[in-house]
C-alpha cells in the first residue's frame, strides 16, 4: 500500500529509507528547528556574526589577548590528534607560526601601544618570504597560558585549521577567527531567545538586549580572535536559556539532558566554566523540588539525569587527560594549586578587593584593582592586548548612560517587584551563576598572587553573563514605561552601535594610523 | 505609520545624524601621522649628554612619506639644544634635518627632507648641540645593532617614530590607512578595509531595520 504525502510509513521500508536518506532528514530537521527560531533572533545573530567579522578583519592577527597560545594549542592538536601535554617553561612555537610572531612584530606591538601594525611593503614582503620559507608545525602546543585548557574548542577550530592547511600561518588564523565569530552570532541568538523566555512582556524589547549585545565592543573584539572564550560565552548564553525555560515550562527529561550536556560542553571548553558549575546544580535542584512540589528523593531523579549525562564525558576527558596524554586531570600550569600557599584572610581580603573598594580599616591586598579602571573601563572598551584604550573622557562620560540605564533598571526592578518575588528562585539561579562565575574568577586570580606570578583581572571573563547584561538593557527600556520605550530602547541601540564603530576607529588608529 | 514606529524612526534619525556628525568631526581632527616605528620602547637610559657628539644607529627602515622623525631624548626641565638628524643608505645620504634648540619633554620631532617617496633601509645619525644635559631614552639590544658614537657602542637602541611631514586629517590619511590595512593578513590590499567597513554598515543597517520591523 503506498503511503500518502504526510503519512507516516513503517517497518522494513522505513529502516531502509533511513539509513539510505538520514543526513537530509537530518539537514530537513535541522530546517525546521531553524524556521522555528524567530526571525529577529536570526538577524541580530546575523548582526553580531558580520560585526565580528569586520573586527577580525580590522584587529591584526595576533594581536586578540593571547590568540598566539590558542593558535600553538589548535597547531598542535591537529598535527598530534591529541591535546599538548605540559612542558612547563619550556614552551615552543612552531617554526611558522615564530616567522609570523616575528615578522607581524607580535610581542611588541603588545608591548608598545604608540607603533603601528605593519605599515610599508618591505615588511610585507619579508613576512610573506619567511612564511614561505618557514613552514614547519613543529611546536609543542604548550606555549603561554592555553595549555592546561580542555580541548574542545581547539577541536572545533581544527576545522577551520585543516581547511587552512593549504595555506599559511595567517590564512589559518583568519579561519579560525571566523568560526569565533559564528559562535559570537550562536550567543547573540541564544540571548534573545533568553530575553523571550524569561522578560516575555514587549517583544520589542528583547530586540533591543540583544543587539546591545552584538554591538557590545569587547564581545565583539573577542568574536574577532581566535579564543575558547566565544565557545564558553555561548554555553554560558545556552544555560541561561535553558533555566529560563525550565524554570517557565517545567524541568522535563529532555531539559535536564540539555542542562548535562550544556555542563559537559562548558567543562570541556575552558575551565572558567567551573564558575557556573553551582548555579547551574543549584538550578537543576530548585527546578527538581518546584516539579515535585516537594524536597523528596524522587525529585532529585531529573537533576540526577542530567548531573549523569554531564559527568560522563567530563570523566572520559579525565581518564584520558591522565591516562593517554600526559596531562593533569583537570587543570595544571597556572592553574595549579600545588605547593602553593594559601592564607584564608589574605584570600577573603583579596576577593573583596578584586570587585570591592578596599575597606578603610583593612590593610589592602593587592594594589591596582578598582571597579572604575578594571571592570567598568574594561567592559566600556581595553582592546587588544589590553592596550588599546579610548581616551580617558570617554570612560567617564560612558558613566552617564550607564547611571541612567541602571536607574530605568531600578524603576523595572520596582515596577514589577511583585513578578520578581514569584520568580524568586528563578533569580536566585542566575544570581548563583554569576556569583559562582564572578568568585572563581577572582580565586584564580588569586591562586596566581599567590603563586606571585600577576592576576586574572580582565573583563573579558565577565562575558559569560552577557545574557544578564541583555536582560538590563532590555528591562531599562520596560522600565521607561510605555510612552517613552520606543525612545529609549533605540537609543540605546544607536548608542550601542555607536559604541561598536568608534571602538573600530579606535583599532584602526591604533595599529593601521 | 503605527505610532511606536514612528517613534523609532524618528528616533532613530536623531540618533544617526548625531553620530554621522560625531564621525564626521572625529576624523576632520588633523595631527601629524606615523609612518612607522623602530619598534623600540623608551623604557631605558642609554646615556646622559650634555656635550654634544654624534651617534648613528644601523638596521633602520625609514617607510615611503616619512617627512619627520620623533626621537625619544628628555631634557628634564631644561630645555634641549639642537639636534640634526641624518638618513643614509648604503654609505650615501638619502634625507637630513635639523631642530633649533629650546624643545622641552620627553621628545624633540625633527623634520627631514626630502619627503621619502620609497622605503629606506639604512642608518640613521642623530647629532646633538652642546646645551642642557639630555637622556637618550630605547631599550637594551645587541651590541652590533646597538647605536654606536665614535667607535663605541650605546647600551641600546633609541626609540625612534617616523612621521609624516605635515598634519592631516583622517580622511586625507584614509587612502594610507586602506593600504595598511591589506598588510600582515590573510586577505591582502584594499579590500581588508572596504569589507570591515561594508560589514559594519550592514550590521548597523541590519539592526536598525530590525528594530524598525519589530517595532510595529
Amino acid at each position: 500500500m503506498a503511503a500518502r504525502p504526510g503519512q507516516r510509513v513503517s517497518g522494513r521500508a522505513t529502516a531502509r529509507r533511513t539509513t539510505s536518506s538520514r543526513p537530509a532528514e537530518w539537514a530537513s530537521a535541522a530546517r525546521a528547528a531553524l524556521r522555528r527560531v524567530p526571525r529577529a533572533a536570526r538577524l541580530c545573530a546575523l548582526v553580531a556574526v558580520l560585526n565580528g567579522v569586520a573586527w577580525s578583519l580590522v584587529t591584526p592577527l595576533f594581536q586578540v589577548v593571547d590568540e598566539p597560545s590558542h593558535y600553538s594549542y589548535t597547531e598542535y592538536l591537529v598535527d598530534h590528534g591529541r591535546p599538548p601535554p605540559p612542558a612547563g617553561d619550556e614552551g615552543r612555537l612552531s617554526l611558522s607560526e615564530s616567522a609570523a610572531f616575528r615578522d607581524l612584530r607580535v610581542e611588541e606591538l603588545a608591548a608598545s601601544p604608540g607603533d603601528p601594525a605593519l605599515v610599508t611593503e618591505t615588511e610585507q614582503r619579508r613576512l610573506e618570504r619567511d612564511l614561505a620559507r618557514y613552514r614547519g608545525r613543529d611546536g609543542n602546543g604548550a606555549s603561554q597560558s592555553a595549555e592546561p585548557e580542555p580541548p574542545l574548542y581547539y577541536v572545533l577550530a581544527a576545522v577551520p585549521f585543516t581547511l587552512g592547511l593549504g595555506g599559511d600561518v595567517l590564512d589559518r588564523l583568519w579561519l579560525v577567527r571566523l568560526l569565533s565569530t559564528l559562535l559570537s552570532g550562536g550567543t547573540v541568538l541564544l540571548v534573545y531567545l533568553f530575553l523571550r523566555e524569561a522578560l516575555p512582556a514587549h517583544p520589542w524589547a528583547w530586540t533591543v538586549g540583544a543587539l546591545g549585545v552584538a554591538f557590545e565592543p569587547l564581545f565583539a573584539c573577542m568574536s574577532g580572535g581566535a579564543n575558547p572564550d566565544n565557545l564558553l560565552y555561548l554555553v554560558a548564553a545556552g544555560l541561561f536559556l535553558a533555566f529560563a525555560r525550565i524554570f517557565r515550562r517545567g524541568l522535563t527529561r529532555r531539559r535536564a539532558v540539555g542542562v548535562g550536556a550544556l555542563i559537559a560542553i562548558g567543562f570541556l571548553t575552558k575551565i572558567n566554566f567551573v564558575g557556573l558549575l553551582p548555579g547551574a546544580l543549584l538550578g537543576l535542584f530548585v527546578a527538581g523540588v518546584r516539579e515535585e512540589s516537594a524536597l523528596r528523593w524522587r525529585a532529585l531523579r531529573l537533576p540526577a539525569l542530567g548531573v549523569g549525562v554531564a559527568a560522563a564525558p567530563i570523566a572520559l576527558e579525565m581518564a584520558l587527560n591522565v591516562l593517554a596524554w600526559d596531562r593533569a586531570a583537570f587543570g595544571s600550569g597556572v592553574y595549579t594549586t600545588g605547593g602553593v600557599h594559601y592564607s584564608l584572610s589574605e584570600g577573603v581580603r583579596y576577593l573583596w578587593e578584586f570587585y570591592l573598594p578596599a575597606l578603610p580599616f583593612v590593610d589592602r591586598v593587592a594594589t591596582g584593582f578598582s571597579l572604575y579602571d578594571i571592570w567598568f573601563r574594561g567592559f566600556v572598551g581595553e582592546f587588544g592586548w589590553l592596550d588599546t584604550v579610548y581616551p580617558s573622557w570617554v570612560y567617564r562620560a560612558s558613566l552617564v548612560p550607564f547611571a541612567i540605564v541602571l536607574a530605568l533598571l531600578g524603576s523595572a526592578l520596582v515596577r514589577e517587584r511583585r513578578a520578581l518575588r514569584e520568580r524568586l528562585a528563578e533569580l536566585l539561579v542566575y544570581g548563583a551563576l554569576a556569583a559562582g562565575l564572578l568568585a572563581l574568577i577572582a580565586l584564580a586570580s588569586y591562586n596566581l598572587f599567590a603563586q606571585r606570578i600577576g592576576g586574572a583581572a580582565e573583563p573579558r571573563y565577565l562575558l559569560p553573563l552577557l545574557a544578564l547584561y541583555g536582560a538590563v538593557l532590555t528591562l531599562a527600556v520596560r522600565g521607561a514605561g510605555a510612552r517613552w520605550m520606543p525612545v529609549v530602547g533605540t537609543a540605546l541601540v544607536v548608542l550601542a552601535f555607536g559604541h561598536d564603530v568608534f571602538g573600530l576607529l579606535l583599532e584602526v588608529a591604533r595599529y593601521h594610523g | 505609520m503605527p505610532h511606536a514606529r514612528r517613534v523609532v524612526v524618528i528616533t532613530l534619525a536623531i540618533g544617526l545624524v548625531v553620530l554621522l556628525t560625531a564621525l564626521v568631526v572625529t576624523l576632520s581632527h588633523a595631527a601629524v601621522r606615523r609612518t612607522g616605528s623602530n619598534y623600540i620602547r623608551a623604557v631605558q637610559s642609554l646615556g646622559v649628554t650634555s656635550g654634544g657628539g654624534t651617534f648613528c644607529q644601523p638596521d633602520e627602515l625609514a617607510p615611503e612619506d616619512t617627512g619627520a622623525v620623533r626621537l625619544s631624548l628628555n631634557t628634564g626641565r631644561g630645555h634641549g639644544a639642537t639636534v640634526a638628524v641624518a638618513l643614509h643608505r648604503a654609505g650615501e645620504l638619502v634625507a637630513r634635518g635639523r631642530a633649533p634648540a629650546g624643545w622641552q619633554g620627553d621628545t624633540v620631532t625633527v623634520p627631514l627632507r626630502p619627503v621619502l617617496t620609497h622605503d629606506v633601509h639604512g642608518r640613521l645619525c642623530v647629532t646633538l648641540g652642546k646645551g642642557a644635559p639630555m637622556q637618550l631614552l630605547g631599550q637594551q639590544a645587541e651590541r652590533r645593532v646597538a647605536a654606536r658614537s665614535g667607535g663605541s657602542s650605546l647600551r641600546g637602541r633609541l626609540r625612534v617614530v617616523y612621521l609624516r611631514p605635515h598634519p592631516e586629517s583622517w580622511w586625507a590619511f584614509a587612502p594610507t590607512v586602506v593600504d595598511r590595512m591589506g598588510l600582515g593578513h590573510a586577505l591582502h590590499g584594499s579590500i581588508v578595509a572596504i569589507l570591515a567597513f561594508l560589514l559594519v554598515l550592514a550590521a548597523g543597517a541590519l539592526g536598525t531595520w530590525q528594530l524598525v520591523r519589530a517595532s510595529a
